[in-house]
């Protein structure tokens, strides 16, 4: 593009002050941001992605952030170097910005109209009864339902993806040509993820707006930049056109990063041998479970898994899947219905019969950092099942121990080691090793991945299916993300509201889906490909799918009717 | 939870006389001389104490419907009057150091969390340390000491409107340090949020969010406060009317403690409760007006 | 704040976003040494190491006993043999304050103990057992809670008699509810973090459970409240002797001494100075001590 650039940054450098000494955390960026386009900065942890935006528009924390050099050219002015009036008087009014989290984003205790109305007002751009129609002509623009009434209602009164409508609706109150998005959708389910991303695409194209969009995801990137930005560290690995990037990735880690992600079109597993004749590890049957809400959070679910196998298991917020699997568990008693382990019904198991069965099936949560507790070794961690069943303790137990970190492939060395010394992805390893020392025969693996960056996300999810294959070790595989699923499992069952409504083999249920959720999430899914950009759908899905009771549509594949 | 609250206090000060240890009427009598053991027995039974524990509860609750609370073992005064006499003397105090409590202590919270990090708040944050560690019975005396007696600004003690001033100010001043603490620490809490972040994107001027997005919602739990901090100033009376020999139910209940005198004791720890349950109703409301997610649910 | 049923899958993503990068293995210096290394720290700890040598050593300190009458003239003024002065009765003030230390902290070690101990075992019980069990004992720590501590040891007093030891034991009940309450959400806590889940799933018993895992995660809080407690209890005891309600005459008990002083307010005035500064200053050491130990032990502050 010729045009003279909306914003234009050089050698942008910011530093973090920890105790006495300043770390830099963003070393001399240079870009720039042509009007009307999208210009999407993608990173994983740590690589100063939000910082970028956060110094751009004065918000960095003041007790402990300094910026050390650089320009920031916005319509003529140096964002960096403007007294904080001026900068308070382009924020909001000229840039916009949506953050990630929308159930924080909006202040509790005031009403939607009034936080909608009060940019415009204090920047005496409308007096408030003008203010307040646009709010409601915006609320419109985005999508809410019924907007003459919505802004007397609370934030509370709003789903998340309502709410970041809201945010969007806010942000575009004055039209700004610069749009900064940090995340807008990570904390969203996929379809309502789809949704929005289509909505401020839309909204920035029809306004002519341009936008900065800062994520981790590479399929969010492909379905909605002209150009992106990859960062790592706190530095430019590389910057081209969506397209060429990724068709024609220049960089090593550009390459890598683009490898790791999964895709919802990609390979499944292959086949294994056939093992039609052993008795299933697991079987739930017809299991219930209320938290007492309005409707049940599991609705007769059943659903079995053979040994060896890994069956995914994918939904949405609110789907009931992770209560399933700490059913499977029994982490949460169920109200009806029987789990029944390698044949042995422990629905109504108490006491030291149920320790017992325990070692049976073991979990894998989401959370790296709260699965091991903080104030033990992790070589105590790993040996706890030892000793709790196998009477394991001292030397025996520490070789054993050093064993099972070897194969989660950390260093024996490591046992005397605390938590808080390793990284996510060596956490995750840990509670690996330690779901590994019972010799369980199923693992109920929650989202063991969701908090992991895509290449460590990666190598976790290789070693779980290595485990899988050398121990004929069976695995719950809990998801939200269909991609990863499609990668880990050889079977899936969807699940939505309490109820399953579709299970089946991966390749048929995702290359085939019968029933129209699967279908919708399915479309709603980002690929990692921006030749297929325009395939995701925007439609708001529909209220209601059918629910009841399985039927058969091809071998081994089920579908609610 | 209000009501549970003064059902376990009916139970509680039935009980009450029967955990003591020995016979009850003997300790209270023990101070008059020469009551024969007949005296006692018909004592024993005027109390009810010689009936079964479920019978004396039912014949308890039964004579509090008709707002019977007995009568003082010394003057024999119906206990209801007595602590009503003096119930309104202890309320007006504690409202009052409440009062002094919030003038001071939101101000100064609010202030040390404006300029955080400042000296101002380091000083602020000195001096309420240091006033939560003086306590009430000693700043009451030294502010005596000053106003009254050297000054002689103010009466010495005895209950009237010019005397509530130097112990109000002794309870308000000791519990403005804990205010001040708490409001700040809340304020702070929500100055991390993200919607004071949300705020700041949309260009807003730093007095409009500290005024309208961090005041608004650090109130809530200030609110919340508030009504422990009442019950802090009822508790806090009791040592303070003795000080300034203010003629309330605190100081009522100290001479009903010396003289082993139950009934009374018994009708101060009720009105204490109750006192303290509608006062913490009345925040609940006071609490959903400010709090929208309470309001409409 | 804990959350049920299933759990966003994103959000947990965006905590750790932040912070999933390789940990180096950082030499942290000593728990003691961070605590002590504030000025918070530094002086509350002096103020405490100060009252613990007074309280130990009181016999060798104190050059008189501390209820020997007029081993001085009546309200005495400061002077040599008197660094303080002399009461009421020509007792040797300083002595008295001296020998004070060691029944301060007396009280404030009994009572907390009590608070301490009884809240362990109600809040523990109530966030390891559920159910039932922690309705009724949460509802009940509630309802005492409302009493407020004041009342529950008046009554606690009316019921046992005014004496220097029912005061402790007042000051300590009447403080169970606080401390049960603390321990059960900081239990709470811990009982829904995923370590603890998996340590059930592995089969571990009670007494696993209970004693390795969740007692010493629990345990921080509790010594943060534990601490701030020593400064409660021992106002709270003091007002109690104040009102003639805890330790008796000649006890050595700042919070009697002053009111035996209030009696000579126009007459003496001196004599309420150094007792109710005695209560302040060591309120404020623990308090400060309380307050450094609080921060040392926040994740956000640490380095």
């Amino acid at each position: 593009m010729t045009a003279k650039p909306l914003l234009e940054v050089r050698d942008l450098r910011v530093g973090f002050r920890t105790g006495g000494a300043e770390t830099p955390i963003l070393h001399g960026l240079d870009f720039a941001v042509n009007p009307g386009e999208i210009f999407a900065i993608v990173g994983e942890s740590g690589s100063g992605k939000s910082v970028t935006a956060m110094s751009l528009m004065g918000l960095l924390p003041r007790a402990s952030a300094r910026i050390d050099a650089g320009r920031a050219l916005f319509e003529g002015e140096d964002l960096l170097h403007l007294p904080p009036e001026r900068l308070r008087a382009i924020r909001g009014s000229r840039i916009g910005m949506i953050f990630q989290e929308p159930m924080t984003s909006l202040n509790p205790v005031l009403s939607i109209g009034r936080q909608m109305t009060e940019a415009p007002v204090a920047h005496g751009r409308a007096s408030r009864r003008d203010a307040a129609r646009l709010a409601v002509e915006m609320l419109e623009r985005v999508g809410i339902p019924e907007p003459a009434r919505r802004p007397r209602q609370f934030p509370h009164e709003f789903s998340g993806g309502m709410r970041q409508r809201v945010m969007i609706a806010m942000a575009m109150m004055m039209r700004p040509s610069l749009l900064i998005a940090d995340e807008p959708t990570t904390a969203l389910d996929v379809t309502v993820q789809a949704q929005i991303l289509g909505l401020m695409r839309d909204l920035v194209r029809e306004t002519g707006t341009s936008m900065i969009l800062i994520t981790h995801d590479m399929g969010v990137v492909a379905e909605m930049a002209d150009r992106v930005m990859v960062m790592r560290h706190g530095r430019i690995v590389e910057a081209a056109d969506t397209a060429s990037l990724f068709a024609r990735p220049t960089q090593p880690y550009t390459r890598d990063l683009l490898a790791a992600v999964p895709r919802i079109d990609g390979d499944t597993p292959a086949p294994g041998p056939a093992r039609k004749t052993a008795p299933p590890v697991l079987r739930l049957d017809t299991i219930t479970k209320s938290f007492g809400g309005a409707r049940p959070a599991l609705a007769a679910v059943s659903l079995q898994i053979a040994p060896g196998e890994i069956l995914g298991l994918v939904g949405e917020s609110g789907s009931g899947k992770s209560t399933l699997g700490r059913a499977a568990a029994r982490l949460t008693e169920v109200d009806g219905g029987t789990v029944t382990l390698e044949g042995r019904d422990i629905t109504r198991l108490r006491g030291s019969r149920l320790r017992e069965v325990r070692a049976g099936v073991q979990m894998i949560f989401q959370d790296p950092y709260s699965s091991l507790d903080p104030r033990l070794r992790i070589g105590r961690t790993i040996a706890e099942p030892l000793a709790i069943h196998a009477g394991l303790r001292g030397r025996l137990a520490r070789a054993r121990t050093g064993e099972l970190l070897a194969q989660v492939g950390l260093d024996p060395e490591m046992a005397d080691r605390f938590p808080h010394e390793f990284s996510g992805g060596q956490r995750q390893r840990i509670a690996i090793a330690r779901a590994l020392a019972a010799k369980p025969r199923l693992i109920i693996a929650d989202e063991p991945t969701s908090a992991l960056d895509v290449s460590v996300q990666a190598q976790v999810l290789d070693l779980l299916g290595r485990l899988s294959v050398e121990r004929e070790l069976a695995f719950l595989f809990i998801s939200h993300d269909l991609s990863v699923v499609r990668k880990m499992a050889r079977r899936v069952a969807v699940m939505r509201a309490g109820r399953l409504l579709e299970i089946g083999p991966t390749a048929e249920v995702l290359g085939d889906p019968r029933h129209a959720y699967t279908r919708a999430l399915i479309a709603a899914a980002p690929i990692p490909d921006p030749a297929q950009r325009d395939r995701l759908t925007r439609a708001a899905p529909p209220g209601e799918y059918p629910d009841g009771p399985l039927r058969q549509v091809g071998q081994d594949h089920w579908v609610a009717a | 939870m209000g009501l549970l609250t003064i059902f376990a206090t009916t139970v509680a000060v039935t009980l009450l006389i029967h955990l003591v240890p020995g016979d009850p009427v003997q300790i209270m009598y023990a101070q008059s001389q020469g009551t024969t053991p007949e005296q006692l027995e018909a004592i024993r039974h005027s109390l009810g104490l010689d009936q079964p524990i479920v019978f004396q509860y039912l014949h308890f609750l039964g004579r509090l419907l008709h707002g019977d609370l007995g009568y003082t073992i010394r003057g024999h005064q119906a206990v209801l009057d007595v602590v009503l006499q003096r119930l309104p003397n202890t309320i007006a105090l504690a409202v009052t150091a409440l009062a002094i409590a919030v003038a001071i202590g939101l101000p100064m919270g609010f202030a040390a969390a404006y300029w955080q990090g400042s000296l101002l708040d380091a000083g602020l944050m000195i001096l309420s340390i240091g006033g939560i560690a003086i306590p009430s019975f000693w700043l009451g005396l030294m502010l005596m000491l000053f106003f009254a007696v050297d000054l002689g600004w103010l009466p010495v003690s005895g209950t009237g409107p010019l005397n509530i001033l130097l112990p109000a100010f002794t309870l308000g001043l000791s519990n403005a340090a804990i205010v001040a603490r708490m409001t700040r620490s809340s304020m702070i809490d929500v100055m991390s949020q993200d919607f004071v972040r949300t705020a700041e994107a949309k260009g807003l001027p730093r007095s409009t969010i500290l005024v309208h997005h961090v005041l608004r919602a650090g109130l809530v739990p200030v609110v919340t406060m508030l009504g422990l901090q009442f019950a802090f100033m009822m508790g806090g009376a009791v040592v303070v009317e003795n000080i300034f020999a203010w003629n309330g139910v605190g100081r009522m209940a100290v001479d009903a403690i010396f003289q082993r005198d139950y009934p009374l004791i018994q009708g101060f720890i009720l009105s204490f409760t109750v006192v303290v349950v509608f006062v913490s109703i009345l925040l609940d409301t006071v609490y959903a007006l400010i709090d929208p997610r309470i309001r409409r649910s | 704040m804990p959350s049920n049923a299933s759990p966003t899958p994103d959000t947990a993503a965006n905590s750790a976003a932040n912070t999933s990068a390789p940990v180096r293995r950082i030499a942290r210096r000593p728990f003691w040494l961070r605590v002590l290394g504030t000025v918070n720290g530094a002086i509350g700890g002096a103020i405490v190491f100060v009252l613990i040598l007074s309280a130990a050593l009181a016999g060798w300190i104190a050059p008189y006993p501390p209820a020997k009458m007029a081993v001085g003239g009546r309200f005495g003024l400061p002077q040599a043999a008197h660094p303080l002065g002399t009461d009421e009765f020509g007792r040797d003030l300083f002595s008295r304050i001296v020998f004070g230390s060691r029944l301060t902290l007396t009280i404030g070690a009994i009572a907390v103990g009590i608070s301490l101990i009884a809240g362990l075992a109600v809040g523990l019980t109530a966030a390891y057992r559920r159910g039932w069990v922690e309705t009724v004992l949460m509802r009940s720590s509630d309802v005492l809670f409302s009493f407020t501590e004041t009342l529950i040891a008046l009554a606690c007093v009316a019921v046992l008699g005014p004496s220097l030891q029912n005061a402790m034991i007042a000051v300590g009940i009447a403080g169970i509810p606080f401390y049960a309450r603390t321990c059960h959400s900081a239990a709470l806590v811990e009982v829904s973090k995923p370590y603890f889940e998996a340590s059930v799933a592995a089969g571990a018993g009670h007494a696993r459970l209970v004693f390795v895992h969740l007692l010493p995660n629990v345990f921080p809080t509790m010594v943060v409240v534990a601490t701030l407690g020593v400064s409660s209890a021992i106002l709270a005891a003091a007002g109690l002797s104040f009102l003639g309600l805890g330790a008796q005459p000649p006890d050595p008990e700042w919070g009697l001494m002053l009111s035996g002083a209030a009696h000579y307010l126009n007459r003496a005035p001196w004599l309420m100075v150094v007792p109710g500064l005695s209560i302040a200053v060591t309120v404020l050491g623990f308090n400060l001590l309380g307050d450094a130990i609080r921060s040392a032990m926040d994740p956000r502050r640490q380095g």
